[in-house]
Parts: C-alpha cells; sequence; structure tokens
C-alpha cells in the first residue's frame, strides 16, 4: 500500500475525492451545454446557508447543508418555472441571498471558524467516516439516477423541443437535474469546498467535451479527467503540503490547458492520448518524488530516535514509560510526520531541547490527535495541550520549556497525570 | 380515419401582438402540406402549436384525435426542427442523434440493443447518410445535418412527420435530391407530411395541399388553384409574381 493510504484521513479523502469525480462530471455534461453551469455554484453558495445552519444547530454541517440545498433547489425551479424571474436572474437572487444568509448566521454564532474555513475552501483532514459515507450515499443516488434517465437528459441537452415531441417530461427531469446538483453540491462541497465545487462540475466535462467524439465517450473522458485529477491533486496536496480542494482543481485546469495545446498539435488520436497520460504521469510522478524525499527523511529520523526509560510522577503514583528521544535537531523537526496511526497510538517522544527555550510545534504530517505535555527544566509538567492533525495549526504553552512529550489523544487523562501536578524524571541528563 | 391534425379557431397573441386568429387546419393521413407565408406570418408559431409546444389562447387544437397534453403516442409522430437546432461544439455523433429518436418507445429500464441499432442504421440508409453514423454532427455540412435529423424523425416509424424550413442554407443540389426523398416518403411510404417554409415556388411545385398563413389562413387547398388565385396577391401583395424554376 503507498505510505500516503496508511492514513485514516487519507483514505476517506480518496474515497470521497473518487465519488466526486464520478458524480460531478455526471452533472456537468448535461449542465454545461445548456449553459447552466452557474446552478452548480449558486447551490454550492446555498449550500453553505446549510452549513451555517448545521453549525448552529450542533447537528452535521454536511446534513445542514443537504436539506437546505435541496429546499433551495426546489424554490429555485418553481421561480424559474413560473417565469418570475428569467434565466440567470434567480440564480443570482439565490446565489446572493444564499451566501447573505450564511454570512448572518456565521457571525451570530462565533466560534466555528476553523470549521467555516474547511467548508469554504475544502478539507480532507476533516471528512469524518460518517461523511464517507453520507457522501457515498448520495453519489450513488446521483449516479443511479443519472443512468435510469441518462437517454432522456440526453435529448433534453441536444433540443429541448425535440424531446418534449419524443414525449420526455421535459420540465420534470429539469427539475430532476436541478436536484441531482444539489445532491452533488453537497458531495463535492467537503473535498473542494463551496468556492470550488462548481469547477469540479465545469472543467472535466470541458476536457471531456474537447476530447471526446461521441456524447458517451466524452462523458467517459469528463470521468476518468476528474479521477485524474483528484488522484494526482490529492497526492501532491499530501506531499506537498497544499490545499487539497485548489490542488485537485489547479491538477484539472491543468488536464484542460494540457489537451488544449496537445489539441493544436497535428498528431493522431492515439499519439495525443499518449501523450496525456505521459504528462499525467511525468507531473504525478515528479511531485511524489520530490515530496517521497521530504517524507522519507522524516521517516529515518524517525526510526533513529533512541528508545529511553523515563518516570513520570502524578501524585501518589510513579510510573515508567518508554519513549524515542528526539535529541537531533533533524529527529526534532521530525517528530511524528508522515508516521502511521498505529505508530502513534503505542509510541511516545520526548524532545530534549537541553535548556528552556520557548517554541511552537506544528501538527502537519500527523495523521492523528496527539497529546503534547510541556515540561519544565526541572521535570514540572506545567502544560498539556491537544493537538489536532492540520496544515497550519501551531501549539504552544504559555512560558517557556526544555522538555515537551507526546502522545497518543487522551494519554495523560487515562494515565491521571494532571498539568500542574506531576512530574518527568529523566534518569540520564544530558 | 380521424384526421391526424385538426385546428378549430385557434388563435395565438403574445402580449398586444396578434399572431394567429381565428386558424382552421385538418390534416388528413396522406397529404403532403405545405405552409407558407412570409417571414413573421406566424408560421413556427402554428407549428409549435400542432406540435403540442405551445397552447394556443383561443381555439382547440387535436393530434391524433387528442389534446396536445393527454397526447401519449409521440411514436407517431416526427419532428424535424431547424438545422441550426444543433449547437455544432456539442460532441454528439449522428447515431447518437438519430437513437434519440427512440426514446419515446424505451422504457427507463431498457437498453439500446442490436433491434435498435439495426433500426439507426436503416433510418440512416433511408436519407443516405449510413456511412455517417460515428461522424461528430458538427462536422457535417447544413444538408446532411437535415438529412440526419430526418433520419431521426424515420426512426420510430412515424406516421406524420412534420419540418421546419427543412431546406434553410442547402444548396440547391442538395434540395432537389431533398425533395425527391420526401416525395418518396409521402408516396412510397404513405407518411403524411406538413412542411414548413417561405420557399413558396418550391413548395407549391412538392406538395399535394397548401396552407398560406399571414396571422389569418388566406389559402387552403391544392396548390394548382392557389398559383392562379388571388390568394397570392393577398399574401404577398401585388408585385409578387411566382417564378417557376425547373431544373
Amino acid at each position: 500500500m503507498p505510505e500516503l493510504l496508511q492514513f485514516g484521513f487519507m483514505q476517506r479523502a480518496f474515497a470521497a475525492g473518487v465519488v466526486m469525480a464520478i458524480v460531478c462530471p455526471l452533472i456537468g455534461v448535461f449542465l454545461v451545454p445548456r449553459r447552466l453551469s452557474l446552478i452548480a455554484d449558486t447551490l454550492a453558495h446555498v449550500a453553505l446557508a446549510g452549513v451555517a445552519i448545521g453549525l448552529l444547530m450542533g447537528t452535521s454541517p454536511i446534513l445542514g447543508a443537504l436539506i437546505v440545498t435541496v429546499v433551495g433547489a426546489l424554490g429555485m425551479e418553481r421561480l424559474r418555472s413560473h417565469g418570475a424571474l428569467q434565466g440567470d436572474a434567480a440564480l443570482a437572487v439565490f446565489l446572493s441571498g444564499g451566501f447573505a444568509l450564511a454570512v448572518v448566521l456565521i457571525s451570530l454564532a462565533r466560534g466555528f471558524n476553523a470549521d467555516l474555513f474547511a467548508i469554504l475552501f475544502g478539507s480532507i483532514l476533516t471528512v469524518s467516516p460518517a461523511d464517507v459515507w453520507l457522501i457515498s450515499a448520495l453519489g450513488a443516488v446521483v449516479v443511479a439516477t443519472i443512468l435510469l434517465s441518462y437517454r432522456r437528459l440526453f435529448v433534453i441537452t441536444l433540443h429541448e423541443d425535440l424531446a418534449r415531441t419524443s414525449g420526455v417530461p421535459v420540465t420534470a427531469l429539469n427539475l430532476m437535474l436541478t436536484l441531482l446538483t444539489a445532491l452533488t453540491t453537497v458531495v463535492a462541497m467537503r473535498m473542494v469546498g463551496v468556492l470550488l465545487v462548481s469547477a469540479m462540475i465545469v472543467i472535466p466535462t470541458l476536457t471531456g467535451f474537447s476530447l471526446g467524439r461521441s456524447f458517451r465517450r466524452a462523458t467517459t473522458v469528463a470521468v476518468v479527467v476528474a479521477l485524474g485529477a483528484v488522484g494526482i491533486g490529492l497526492t501532491a496536496a499530501y506531499y506537498l503540503s497544499l490545499a487539497a480542494g485548489g490542488a485537485v482543481v489547479l491538477t484539472a485546469l491543468l488536464i484542460f490547458a494540457g489537451v488544449a495545446v496537445l489539441k493544436r498539435i497535428p498528431w493522431g488520436p492515439r499519439a495525443r492520448l499518449a501523450a496525456l497520460l505521459l504528462l499525467c504521469v511525468s507531473v504525478s510522478s515528479a511531485g511524489a518524488s520530490a515530496q517521497e524525499g521530504e517524507c522519507r527523511r522524516w521517516r529515518e529520523a524517525f526510526a533513529a530516535m533512541p528508545v529511553r526509560m523515563v518516570t513520570v510522577q502524578a501524585g501518589a503514583k510513579t510510573m515508567a514509560i518508554r519513549v524515542k528521544v528526539a535529541e537531533t535537531s533533524e529527529q526534532a523537526a521530525a517528530g511524528f510526520q508522515c508516521s502511521t496511526p498505529q505508530e502513534i497510538q503505542k509510541t511516545l517522544i520526548l524532545f530534549d531541547f537541553g535548556q528552556e527555550i520557548y517554541s511552537q510545534f506544528h501538527m502537519n504530517n500527523v495523521p492523528a490527535a496527539l497529546d503534547i505535555a510541556f515540561i519544565k527544566a526541572d521535570g514540572a509538567i506545567f502544560s498539556i495541550l491537544k493537538m489536532d492533525p492540520s496544515p497550519t495549526a501551531l501549539y504552544g504553552p504559555l512560558g517557556n520549556f526544555r522538555f515537551a512529550l507526546e502522545a497518543r489523544a487522551g494519554f495523560y487523562e487515562s494515565q491521571g497525570i494532571k498539568q500542574g501536578e506531576a512530574r518527568l524524571r529523566v534518569p540520564v541528563p544530558r | 380515419m380521424r384526421p391526424f391534425v385538426e385546428l378549430e379557431g385557434v388563435g395565438v397573441s403574445y402580449g398586444e401582438v396578434r399572431v394567429l386568429d381565428g386558424i382552421n387546419l385538418t390534416v388528413e393521413p396522406g397529404d403532403f402540406l405545405g405552409i407558407i407565408g412570409p417571414n413573421g406570418s406566424g408560421k413556427t408559431t402554428l407549428l409549435r402549436v400542432m406540435l403540442g409546444l405551445l397552447e394556443p389562447q383561443d381555439g382547440s387544437v387535436r393530434l391524433f384525435g387528442q389534446p396536445p397534453a393527454a397526447f401519449r403516442e409521440w411514436r407517431r409522430l416526427g419532428y424535424v426542427p431547424q438545422r441550426a437546432a444543433l449547437d455544432p461544439a456539442l460532441p454528439v455523433t449522428v447515431g447518437e442523434v438519430v437513437a434519440t429518436g427512440l426514446v419515446a418507445s424505451l422504457g427507463i429500464f431498457q437498453r439500446i440493443g442490436t433491434r435498435e441499432r439495426t433500426r439507426v442504421k436503416e433510418a440512416l440508409a433511408r436519407v443516405g447518410m449510413e456511412a455517417h453514423a460515428r461522424t461528430r454532427i458538427g462536422a457535417l455540412s447544413t444538408g446532411q445535418q437535415q438529412r440526419v435529423l430526418i433520419a431521426r424523425a424515420l426512426v420510430s416509424d412515424p406516421e406524420l412527420i412534420i419540418l421546419d424550413e427543412p431546406t434553410g442554407g442547402v444548396d440547391p443540389e442538395a434540395q432537389t435530391s431533398f425533395y425527391a426523398m420526401l416525395q418518396h416518403l409521402s408516396r412510397e411510404r404513405e407518411v403524411t407530411l406538413i412542411l414548413v417554409s417561405h420557399d413558396i415556388g418550391v413548395v407549391a411545385k412538392e406538395v399535394n395541399k397548401l396552407a398560406c398563413l399571414n396571422r389569418r389562413l388566406i389559402f387552403h387547398g391544392r396548390p394548382g388553384d392557389f398559383l392562379s388565385d388571388a390568394a397570392l396577391t393577398a399574401l404577398y401583395g401585388p408585385a409578387v409574381r411566382i417564378v417557376s424554376h425547373d431544373h
């Protein structure tokens, strides 16, 4: 198994990403030719209001988004079909309305900024196992419905009057397509973020349209392009510490641009396809090897940390603990980076800086939450913090420390070790 | 047998503008009806009314004896839109376009099988386009696109085909063979045809019934009677004469 797939959060990200990559182009091929791409963007903004409601009420933001987006989609279709608002005017009203509502709701409740950031720009770290199930279920509904009504949706895309005079219930299917777009928005939101959902619907579709001769082929190519963008984008995001949503969308754009350039070269279709594949492989392998190196470096430093026994005295209890010691600056920089959740479960790392310093710890490339105890030169454990995986957050105590002891989340509480009451003894001081 | 299309006192207005007024028209099985009239005479509106795409404010419409809203046997009807109807940028093959003509006769869970593929091939052969089944629609000439749309209409074996300005933008040579094909459909296969056009000269020669439209129906009958009739003057004004160009 590739290293990055050893982490639960990356497995979940890939699962959600694959669902998104299949669903988005399937909707896109029916929206883009009819100049309805804005529907996806509109519903994404409506979904944001749903996320805010979900967070306010303490329920799942995805569930909130799902309900509000479906209601919004129904309202939008009603306005459009009754001719109260023409074409994109209805979309503009809902887009700005949804966004304004979201902004107001967000200002009402402070304190979910991190979650909100994740929803706006996408976050693979916050995809929970429950999210993966919900996303997969929604994706299955969209795929099944599209496959069953593929022929009918295709006639509508070709020519609405032809569809009507062939007995296709155009109005009902248009409503269905809008509802499916709502579901797709919710599926893609977790991965690429509200602001980039429509990119995943439009860009692979355009690539498919420029490569495929038949509609069926174009649809298949669009799905393949989206899958490639997710695979390469997520891998790049993991190794280069990039925002996953942006990386996936930029990859899709790069493929689109690459196709546009290749189409200008007078080669046969096979040669073009080969060149495209080569481009994908070289881009991804270049990205992977660049960072494969860095992760290997952290893994080597982790493996080289010496194992020592230390004791911790908590109240009347004294316990002996086996720790890995990060002695060199290389080892201190490595920490738990690129390790597996299993290793985090059974390993503690003691950082010894030789003297009291002030510093902060990041959680980039760390696959599971940690507890960290900050310890004075005399062994006093004066601060214990929980650190969640995040590419950006920094954690540090109020005050200088000589030692820091990283353990799995919940370790100190389970051992009855409390800040301000426990002491660390390191038998062989440096 | 009931008439295929019956219009009684049909009137349509767009806002203040009266586009169609008091239209009475029947299309019998076996008819080859040409609907002609100058630009803006309401031809396209009339066609949309007949197809059930537009509900008239006044009068009644019957398609195969039923009001369009209740009509379900769409397989019996073929519609050929203007050739500019298809987006040439869309990646769609000729075969895919023609297969959409079968959508009315296939259930949701039915897949396109050998039988359907054979029908698509046959329909393409009838319009002389069998070699182009896998060609992208945008790569075809105007006349070829028109043939594909007709193949699409033919694939469900309809009893009535309605064509909207089918020869617009088609070169004269292609027009001749196009009308020969329509004649074949009308005479040999007994398909009822309705043809909407602004090209009186050509249409009057080909059809066996003519309807001249300028908001109201000015003439409805055999084309021979029309060309000698004062209706032409009523339709286009006194300055217009039909110039018959025989090839």
